[in-house]
């Protein structure tokens, strides 16, 4: 027992060190304009829907929810795989994570990226551009140590697991935005 | 008849249990975690809950996160939150919600969670007192930069932060989220984080102070991980034979602290202090009763 302390107190202090001093990669500019369209093209058909007046009633917000998804989803009926991840983004991406996740150092996230992913967690789906996130899914936790490094997202939009690939997703409206096939090792 | 006598001596010496508050003007709350169930087990802690608030009158709750499993349907809600805890909900306390792994993040717009659309945010239920809920699904830079900013700004107040994935744990099944460890613990450190609060393990754990601050993990409020608790060095108290939740109290700067199983039984407690300068040396005198 005192041996696994120890290696923990050592990997904590490995990370920690580390940690401080992460730098995120430079996105690639077509990566962040394609993500600047989409959240133009989202405020533009959700600016239609009032919010809830009374925020406590759940089926209005699931209501609100499902329309804004609606009209997004029409609005982009042509989405395809690669839209948003540029091929130089998504390399960037996958290097980024295989760096994060190797070796003995890279045990701990490699463990988060298990924790609430689909395939992991009993509710397996494949995951397709322009769908919504099935409700009975859990979210995958991303690392942190990996998120640090990977190029900053717009609010309301996430980097998250199913299985070994990257999606981009949207919180707000629940869609999967973009996929990156093994972006997992 | 004598069923029924039973039954009263049986409360009456549970209620003996819960210990009232010690402060006249003390701050008071509940900790939940992982309750989303909206099954038996939950429903029946939830009870627990309210009926401990006879005795320790608490203002408000702080969730730790998979606040609603499976579908989140305006049913779910229902019947997953608002109909185990009713009695605590028509009696004025205020639920403050962190995201679990098994929560959607639409639940920021719920307002019984009181999470003003925000995945995390920060309140001050009292003058000296600020809590602080983390996604820790998802810590990115924003997130960080954030609670930093949060931190800087709360000046010397009892710091209290809560989310969902533990930094300690002596859990078998998931044990401490060390990545994200490696980027929190250093914010909560700098800026002299008393107390920090999460769930995930479906069981009981207070550790012994660790860099100076004490950790909970409160995630039986429903589930149970039956023995999912293994002995480590760090594990200050442990239960995982029990559904629980725990009340605290701040008073001036000292924080007590209960751990009510669903008989409301107390299995542990102690009390915190909270020294702003004392972080070179141990500055909690937690201790098992």
């Amino acid at each position: 027992m005192m041996q696994v302390l120890v290696f923990i107190g050592l990997l904590t202090t490995f990370l920690i060190s580390t940690a401080g001093d992460v730098k995120p990669i430079a996105p690639s500019k077509e990566f962040d304009s394609r993500l600047a369209e989409y959240v133009k093209l989202k405020e533009k058909v959700v600016s239609g829907f009032a919010e809830p007046v009374k925020k406590d009633d759940a089926q209005l917000i699931e209501a609100r929810k499902l329309a804004a998804a609606n009209a997004v989803r029409e609005a982009r009926s042509s989405a395809r795989q690669g839209d948003l991840f540029t091929p130089e983004t998504a390399e960037q991406i996958r290097r980024v994570i295989r760096s994060e996740l190797k070796g003995p150092a890279g045990s701990s996230a490699r463990k988060v990226t298990k924790q609430g992913n689909p395939t992991a967690e009993g509710t397996p789906f494949v995951p397709k551009v322009n769908v919504l996130y099935p409700k009975e899914a859990p979210l995958s936790t991303v690392p942190p140590t990996v998120l640090l490094r990977l190029p900053q997202l717009p609010k309301g939009i996430e980097y998250r697991f199913v299985g070994k690939t990257m999606i981009l997703y949207d919180a707000d409206t629940r869609l999967i935005l973009d996929l990156l096939p093994n972006a997992l090792p | 008849m004598f069923k029924k006598l039973i039954f009263a001596i049986f409360i009456a010496t549970a209620w003996a249990q819960v210990r009232p508050p010690v402060g006249k003007d003390s701050l008071r709350f509940a900790v939940i975690g992982d309750t989303g169930t909206g099954d038996r087990a939950a429903t029946r802690t939830a009870a627990r809950l309210a009926e401990a608030r006879g005795t320790f009158p608490f203002e408000f709750a702080v969730m730790m996160g998979d606040n609603i499993y499976g579908g989140e349907s305006p049913r779910d809600y229902q019947r997953k939150f608002e109909a185990p805890y009713k009695a605590l909900l028509d009696g004025g306390v205020k639920f403050y919600a962190s995201l679990g792994n098994h929560d959607e993040p639409t639940q920021i717009n719920y307002k019984n969670f009181n999470m003003n659309g925000q995945r995390y945010y920060t309140f001050r239920p009292r003058m000296g007192v600020r809590f602080f809920a983390l996604d820790s699904n998802y810590v990115d830079a924003r997130q960080l930069s954030w609670l930093e900013d949060a931190l800087k700004q709360s000046g010397s107040e009892w710091k209290i932060c809560f989310f969902h994935h533990p930094l300690y744990s002596s859990g078998e099944r998931h044990g401490p989220s060390l990545n994200t460890r490696a980027v929190l613990e250093p914010l909560f450190v700098k800026y002299q984080v008393s107390l920090v609060l999460t769930g995930h393990e479906h069981f009981y754990e207070r550790m012994k102070p660790q860099s100076g601050i004490t950790y909970f993990i409160v995630g039986a409020s429903a589930k149970l991980r039956r023995d999912g608790i293994a002995r480590t060095d760090i594990t200050a108290a442990g239960n995982a034979r029990d559904r629980s939740f725990v009340l605290m109290e701040i008073d001036g700067d000292q924080l007590h602290f209960q751990a009510i199983n669903q008989d409301l039984k107390v299995f542990d407690s102690g009390t915190i202090r909270r020294a702003v300068e004392l972080r070179e040396t141990e500055r909690s005198s937690a201790t098992k009763q």
